[in-house]
C-alpha cells in the first residue's frame, strides 16, 4: 500500500513549471516563446465550441497542477472555467494569472447589454485571435508574463520573442498580400466568430446564421437568410468546425453561396497553419 | 514678403511699356486674391487648433473632476457581487387527488413525500406539491470573493411558505496543499445528486431513494467540510463533513419524549455535530467519455419525532447510509451527448421505536427496530443538440427489511418508479421540461398500493450572473 502511494506521488509530481492555458492557440504562442523551458497544458483541445468546453473532472486536476494560468478572457471561458477553478482551489493561479483580452481592443463592444439580444459578450467580441495582427501584442504580453514567472530564463524568452516577431512580420507580409485579393468578398457567418479576421481584410459579413448570439436559427430565420444571400451575392457561408451544418447546407442548396469550414482553434496545428487553413478555405 | 513682391512687380511695371502694364495689373490682382485666400486659411487653421486645445483641456478637467459629489466619491458599485435569480414554476396533473397524496407512504421507508404538510404550525410545500400550477421557488444567488483568502456564496430559497437560507457558506481559496474548507449551511457532497441545485437536475424531482431517505431538501445542513485533491495520476478527491444532522428523514437531533410530557425523556438530544460524512471520488477519461465514480458514507444518531404524524411514533437510535455513484458522459460534438447516472444506497437503522398513548403523555410501547433498506436509481439522458434532450429514469427500493423485536415485518420490497422527460432549452437561461412519472412505491393507510401517474410541465428561468456548468 505504501509503495502504491509513493508511486502515485512520483507520477503526480513534475519538476518543470507548468503553465496551463485554456485553448490550444495559447499553447502554441507560449511554446513559441518558452520552447522547452516550460511545460504547457491546454484545457480545451480546440475541437469543440470554445464557449462550451466540457468541464470534465479531469480538467480540475490540470488546473490544480498549474503553476500559472493563461486564458483568452473577454468572458469566452465564463461558462466552464470558473467551476473548474473553484474545485481546484489552487492558490498559485491567484498570483500567476494572465487574461489575454486585456491587451487587445475588443471589437463590437455593445453599448448596452441585454440577454434579449442573445448570449452577448459584454466586453466585446472575444474571438480576437483570428486577426493575425493581434498576435504580436499577445506574444509580447505572454513574454512579459513568462519572464516574471520564471526570471532565470527571462532573457531567453525575450530573445525568442524578438526572433518570433521578426518571423511573424515576414509571415504577415506574405499573408496580408494574399488576403488583399479577397477584398470586398461577401460572407455569411454562423456566429460572429471570425469578425475580426474579416474586418482586417475588408471581407464583408452580410449576416449571421444565428439570429442572435447563442440562439439557434429557426426555419424562418434560414428562409430569410436565403433571400439575403441571393440579393447580396454572398460567396461563402462560413462555419466553425463545431457548428451544426444543417442550415448552412440548406442555404447552399438554394443559392450560389458555398459552405466553407474554418478551424475553431489551432487544434493539432500551429497558428501559422491555422491562418493558412483559413486562407485556403476562402480560396475554394 | 508680400510687400517685396508688390514692390518688385511695381518696379517691373514701371520699366515695362503701356500695353504690358494692363496685363501686369491683372496679374497683381490675381496674386493679391490668392494671398488673401492663403491668409484666411492660415487663420482658420489657427483657430481650429485653439479649439482643439480648449476641448482637450476641458476633457482633462472633466476626468479629473469625475466624482462630482461625495456620494459618487464613495460609490462601491464596482464591488457588486455576482447576483442571479432562478424562478421555477410548474403545471402538475395526477391521477390521485391532492388531499389523498399527502397521506401516502413508502411502507417502512418514508411517509408523506408528496403534497403539502403541516409541521410545527408551518406548511411545508415541497416541489410540485399541488395539482395545477405551482410556483416552486424563486432562488436568489449571491456570490463573490471576500478577500484573498475566502469566497462567500449564498442562495436564498423564496417560496410561498417563506424564505429558506438554502446555502450560505464561505470557502477557503488559499490554504496549503490545496485544501478546501467550507463552513456555513450548504448542500453536502454526499453522493452525486445531493450537492446539485434542483435546476441542474436532469429530472424535475429527486429519485425515490433521495426523497425517501432525505426528504425534499437532500442533505442540506449547517456545518463544515474539508476536501483535498489526492495526488493520484487521475482526478480524485476525498472529503470529510461534520454537520448538525437535523434532517428528520433519517437523522434528527430532538430529544425524544412524549409530546405532552416533555420531562419524561427516553433518548437525549445527541451531541452536535451529529452527522458525519466522508467520501472519496475519482474520475477518468476514455477519449470523449468521462467517468465519475465514488463512495460516500454518512453516520449519525437518529432522533426522529413523528408523534404529530398520522402514524404517531418516535425513533431513537443510529443511522448509517452508504452511497455508490457512477456517472458516464460521452460527447459526440460540442452539444450532443449521452449521459448515464446512477446511485445505489443502503440505509441501516437500529434503535428503539416508541408509540405514544392516546393522551400523548407516555409511550405505550417500545420495540427494538432494525431497518436495512437498499435502493437505486439509474437514468439515461441523450442531448440531441443545445436545445433538445430526452431522458429516462428507473427507481427502485428492492430490499426493505424491517425487523421489530426480532420479527421481520415483511414490508413490501418491490417498490419502484419510472420517469421519462423531454427538455427544450431555447437558450442557456430558459428551460421547458415535460416529465411523466409512474410511481409504484406508494401505499395508502389501509396498506393497499396506489399507483401514481403524474405529468409535470416545468418552466425554469434564470437571469443575472452567467452560470458555470459543472460536470
Amino acid at each position: 500500500m505504501r509503495i502504491f502511494f509513493i508511486v502515485l506521488l512520483f507520477i503526480s509530481s513534475s519538476f518543470a513549471t507548468n503553465v496551463v492555458v485554456s485553448y490550444p492557440y495559447i499553447k502554441d504562442l507560449v511554446e513559441k516563446i518558452a520552447k522547452d523551458k516550460l511545460e504547457v497544458t491546454t484545457l480545451s483541445d480546440g475541437r469543440f465550441d470554445p464557449h462550451f468546453v466540457v468541464a470534465k473532472p479531469s480538467l480540475i486536476l490540470k488546473v490544480k497542477r498549474a503553476d500559472a494560468l493563461i486564458i483568452n478572457g473577454g468572458q469566452l471561458e465564463i461558462g466552464w472555467l470558473p467551476a473548474l477553478i473553484k474545485r481546484a482551489s489552487n492558490r498559485k493561479i491567484n498570483e500567476h494569472f494572465l487574461e489575454l483580452s486585456r491587451v487587445v481592443k475588443l471589437s463590437e463592444k455593445p453599448v448596452s447589454v441585454s440577454r434579449a439580444d442573445g448570449d452577448v459578450h459584454p466586453d466585446g467580441n472575444p474571438h480576437f485571435i483570428f486577426d493575425p495582427h493581434n498576435v504580436p501584442a499577445l506574444a509580447k504580453t505572454i513574454t512579459q508574463f513568462l519572464a516574471s514567472l520564471d526570471e532565470k530564463n527571462s532573457q531567453f524568452y525575450k530573445n525568442n520573442l524578438e526572433q518570433f516577431l521578426q518571423e511573424w512580420k515576414t509571415f504577415l507580409n506574405g499573408y496580408d498580400h494574399k488576403m488583399s485579393k479577397l477584398k470586398n468578398l461577401k460572407v455569411v457567418q454562423f456566429h460572429k466568430m471570425y469578425s475580426d479576421y474579416f474586418r482586417r481584410y475588408n471581407i464583408q459579413t452580410v449576416a449571421t446564421i444565428e439570429p442572435l448570439p447563442g440562439v439557434s436559427p429557426s426555419a424562418k430565420d434560414t428562409f430569410k437568410l436565403v433571400k439575403k444571400v441571393n440579393s447580396e451575392k454572398v460567396k461563402f457561408i462560413v462555419l466553425s468546425s463545431f457548428n451544426p451544418k444543417k442550415s448552412a447546407l440548406f442555404i447552399e442548396s438554394k443559392t450560389d453561396a458555398k459552405v466553407i469550414t474554418l478551424p475553431a482553434d489551432a487544434y493539432e496545428m500551429s497558428l501559422e497553419q491555422m491562418y493558412d487553413r483559413m486562407l485556403s478555405e476562402l480560396n475554394k | 514678403m508680400k510687400k517685396g513682391i508688390i514692390l518688385s512687380l511695381i518696379a517691373t511695371a514701371l520699366l515695362a511699356d503701356g500695353s504690358e502694364v494692363e496685363s501686369l495689373k491683372k496679374q497683381i490682382e490675381l496674386l493679391q486674391t490668392q494671398l488673401n485666400n492663403v491668409k484666411e486659411k492660415l487663420v482658420s487653421i489657427d483657430t481650429k487648433n485653439d479649439s482643439v486645445k480648449v476641448l482637450e483641456h476641458k476633457e482633462s478637467l472633466e476626468s479629473l473632476n469625475a466624482p462630482s459629489s461625495y456620494k459618487s466619491a464613495f460609490s462601491q458599485s464596482s464591488f457588486m457581487p455576482d447576483i442571479s435569480l432562478v424562478v421555477d414554476a410548474s403545471y402538475v396533473s395526477r391521477n390521485i387527488k391532492d388531499s389523498a397524496i399527502a397521506h401516502l407512504e413508502v411502507p417502512g421507508v418514508a411517509h408523506g413525500i408528496y403534497g403539502s404538510h403541516e409541521h410545527n404550525g408551518m406548511t411545508h410545500t415541497p416541489m410540485n406539491a399541488n395539482s395545477g400550477f405551482n410556483l416552486n421557488y424563486a432562488e436568489l444567488g449571491i456570490n463573490s470573493s471576500v478577500d484573498n483568502l475566502f469566497d462567500l456564496s449564498a442562495t436564498f430559497h423564496f417560496s410561498n411558505s417563506g424564505v429558506d437560507i438554502e446555502e450560505a457558506f464561505f470557502t477557503t481559496t488559499s490554504l496549503p496543499y490545496d485544501l478546501r474548507v467550507k463552513g456555513g449551511k450548504f448542500l453536502s457532497d454526499f453522493g452525486r445528486l445531493n450537492s446539485q441545485h434542483q435546476h441542474v437536475w436532469d429530472f424535475s424531482d429527486a429519485p425515490l431513494i433521495y426523497k425517501s431517505f432525505f426528504g425534499n431538501h437532500n442533505i442540506n445542513e449547517i456545518g463544515a467540510s474539508a476536501q483535498v485533491i489526492l495526488p493520484t495520476s487521475f482526478y480524485s478527491f476525498v472529503g470529510f463533513e461534520a454537520l448538525q444532522g437535523d434532517n428528520t428523514s433519517s437523522f434528527g437531533t430532538s430529544a425524544i419524549a412524549p409530546t405532552n410530557n416533555a420531562e419524561d425523556i427516553v433518548a437525549n438530544k445527541p451531541s452536535q455535530p451529529n452527522l458525519l460524512i466522508g467520501y472519496v471520488k475519482g474520475s477518468v477519461d476514455f477519449g470523449d467519455t468521462s467517468l465519475l465514480t465514488g463512495i460516500s458514507y454518512a453516520t449519525a444518531k437518529a432522533r426522529m419525532d413523528h408523534q404529530g404524524d398520522e402514524n404517531a411514533h418516535a425513533f431513537a437510535g443510529q443511522t448509517n447510509i452508504t452511497d455508490i455513484e457512477l456517472t458516464t458522459k460521452t460527447y459526440f460534438d460540442s452539444y450532443s451527448y449521452l449521459m448515464f447516472q446512477g446511485e445505489w444506497m443502503r440505509r441501516e437503522m437500529q434503535g428503539i421505536q416508541y408509540a405514544p398513548n392516546s393522551a400523548q403523555d407516555a409511550f405505550s410501547s417500545s420495540v427494538d427496530l432494525t431497518k436495512s433498506q437498499d435502493g437505486y436509481y439509474a437514468q439515461l439522458v441523450y442531448a440531441f443538440n443545445k436545445e433538445y434532450k430526452v431522458g429516462a429514469r428507473y427507481d427502485s427500493i428492492y430490499k426493505n427489511d424491517v425487523i421489530a423485536n426480532g420479527v421481520n415485518q415483511n414490508k413490501d420490497s418491490n417498490l419502484d418508479a419510472y420517469s421519462f422527460k423531454f427538455d427544450y432549452k431555447p437558450s442557456e437561461f430558459a428551460l421547458l421540461r415535460l416529465q411523466y412519472n409512474r410511481n409504484n412505491a406508494l401505499f395508502n393507510e389501509e396498506g393497499s398500493r396506489q399507483n401514481l401517474d403524474e405529468i409535470i410541465f416545468e418552466m425554469n428561468f434564470a437571469i443575472g450572473a452567467h452560470p458555470a456548468h459543472n460536470f
